[in-house]
């Protein structure tokens, strides 16, 4: 079954696959060099911190003596990475040695962050103009209205209360890893549509910005200037209101989606007009360091199989919808059961019981997100269970050989057979072997080479 | 039943008549791997078809069994039948 791993790294792969020029001119964004800093692994987050202050280029083998005995394969993947993201550039001498110094731009950028703090370039609005501005509550609400709104329109365009003002086309890119449209049938979520839902949110706003961006050519839009106006963005501070008019034209038409997607909220006053980022796009820079913030959780899971979920969300609704059996639905409350039933058409779509028990793990009521374990282990190891009770046959082509002439012919072949790996069994007594079908031309082969 | 002969004739040199034949039998079909309950479950109903349509050609050990190519569908929905023989759904 593919695994499809959608997370931020996705995004700095975007952004290392730039041309070098266009990276080099993103680096002169303090804050894409600190996001960039933020996305590394831990290894090469030290080397950069190690080389910010020296501007003469290091060997790589003065680089390799601060590592311990098995830290080679690691140091080889940061080393890696940094050459990738052109952070580190490398000059290799005569003798084949690299050694490598900073991105000088990026040096200097870097430097001035930890000397100065970030400052951004844009001031926030002072309060006297910017009436009615909502508070952190009204705008965390608004924010997941707009995304929840945005998802259920992605999954079935039916569902959707209110459409967004994302172009049929748009949406149909979005779209295009998750469902499937065959003809004269409703689009079906596809598997990696299924383990999409079932991802933190941060997780998927990334893909979501990730086919935005690489989209963004055709429709005329630099990818490098919707990369850094997007990392700038996250270091925003959520509730502040900012002018519309300190961005450029490429910036405000981008504003208007990203408000659909419930990143930023748009009010307009009497002569001005602003924007004000909520807490979505300032965890895209916090997401980028592996560490992500915990949002409330709603499930109860007991150990009658029962799932209590309560939201009032349509998203969850769904959501639970794939694997349980929704029975009630209250005011605040969804009840349902995970039945064996419900749990096979969800194997049967791809969803792994995995991803089914992460979920209600990550997403486990407070009350019970405290108790170890937070989802009864009956009902994961049941799970689990399941998923192998539809496993329990396994199939393998093969040939079935008989009627040897002699012991050593049936010696020989056997161990040809397993030299090969395609020995699947043999019976010593009545001289009998089933191979592999894969390497049955190579057996004939064998045994017309016997004298 | 469908089975290749493999049949090889090693003529060496022309005159000296010293032939060796090397004739093994090698027959195409599916290994079937399982736990034991769930083989005794696919023999028992490869009895129960018309002889016509029995499958099983070798039963190697109780976990292995060698039927002819192309039953593994077969094979695999009379396992699912089976299983949702034990299921109950609730009226909606």
């Amino acid at each position: 079954m593919p695994q499809v791993k959608i997370i931020a790294k996705n995004f700095m792969d975007m952004v290392a696959s730039l041309p070098a020029l266009k990276l080099d001119k993103l680096y002169d964004n303090t804050f894409i060099c600190e996001a960039v800093l933020r996305s590394l692994p831990a290894l090469a987050k030290k080397y950069v911190l190690q080389l910010l202050f020296i501007d003469v280029t290091v060997t790589g083998k003065s680089l390799e003596e601060w590592l311990l005995q098995d830290g080679f394969s690691k140091h080889r993947v940061a080393v890696d990475r940094l050459v990738q993201l052109r952070v580190f550039l490398e000059s290799v001498d005569r003798k084949k040695d690299s050694s490598y110094r900073l991105n000088p731009k990026f040096q200097i950028n870097l430097q001035k962050y930890l000397v100065h703090g970030g400052v951004l370039p844009r001031e926030p609005m002072p309060s006297s103009i910017t009436v009615r501005l909502p508070t952190l509550e009204e705008l965390d609400a608004y924010a997941l209205e707009q995304w929840e709104c945005f998802l259920l329109q992605l999954i079935s365009s039916s569902q959707a209360e209110r459409p967004t003002s994302f172009s049929s086309s748009m949406m149909k890119i979005f779209q295009r890893g998750l469902l499937s449209q065959r003809e004269k049938e409703a689009p079906r979520l596809t598997v990696n549509g299924f383990q999409f839902l079932l991802l933190d949110t941060n997780a998927q706003l990334w893909y979501i910005i990730r086919e935005y961006i690489s989209n963004s050519e055709d429709r005329g839009v630099d990818p490098a200037d919707l990369i850094s106006f997007l990392l700038e963005l996250s270091f925003h501070v959520t509730g502040e209101a900012y002018n519309v008019n300190t961005l450029t034209d490429i910036q405000r038409s981008t504003i208007k989606d990203l408000a659909d997607l419930g990143l930023v909220k748009l009010q307009q006053g009497r002569k001005e007009s602003w924007f004000i980022p909520t807490k979505l796009v300032t965890n895209l820079s916090v997401s980028l360091s592996d560490s992500s913030s915990r949002k409330q959780g709603f499930v109860v899971v007991e150990t009658n199989f029962r799932t209590y979920a309560y939201s009032t969300s349509k998203l969850h609704c769904e959501i639970l919808r794939l694997f349980s059996r929704v029975e009630y639905q209250l005011p605040n409350l969804i009840v349902g059961a995970i039945t064996k039933e419900n749990l096979y058409t969800a194997f049967e779509n791809g969803i792994t019981s995995e991803q089914i028990i992460s979920f209600l793990q990550q997403n486990a009521h407070p009350r019970v997100a405290e108790k170890t374990p937070s989802v009864p282990e009956n009902v994961t190891d049941q799970i689990r269970l399941w998923e192998a009770d539809l496993n329990r046959v396994e199939i393998t082509p093969s040939h079935f050989y008989d009627e040897f002439p002699s012991r050593d012919v049936f010696e020989s072949s056997c161990d040809y057979a397993r030299d090969n790996g395609g020995l699947l069994w043999e019976d010593s007594k009545k001289m009998l072997l089933v191979v592999k079908a894969e390497i049955h031309m190579q057996m004939r082969e064998y045994l017309r080479s016997q004298k | 039943m469908q089975s290749t002969s493999i049949e090889m004739n090693n003529m060496g040199n022309s005159f000296k008549a010293f032939r060796v034949y090397i004739m093994v039998n090698a027959t195409k079909g599916l290994v079937i791997s399982s736990d034991i309950p769930m083989v005794q479950f696919i023999i028992n109903y490869n009895s129960s078809l018309p002889a016509s349509q029995r499958f099983i050609l070798h039963v190697l050990d109780n976990t292995h069994l060698f039927v002819l190519p192309n039953v593994g569908e077969m094979i695999r929905s009379a396992i699912s039948e089976f299983r949702d023989q034990n299921s109950y759904e609730k009226p909606a």
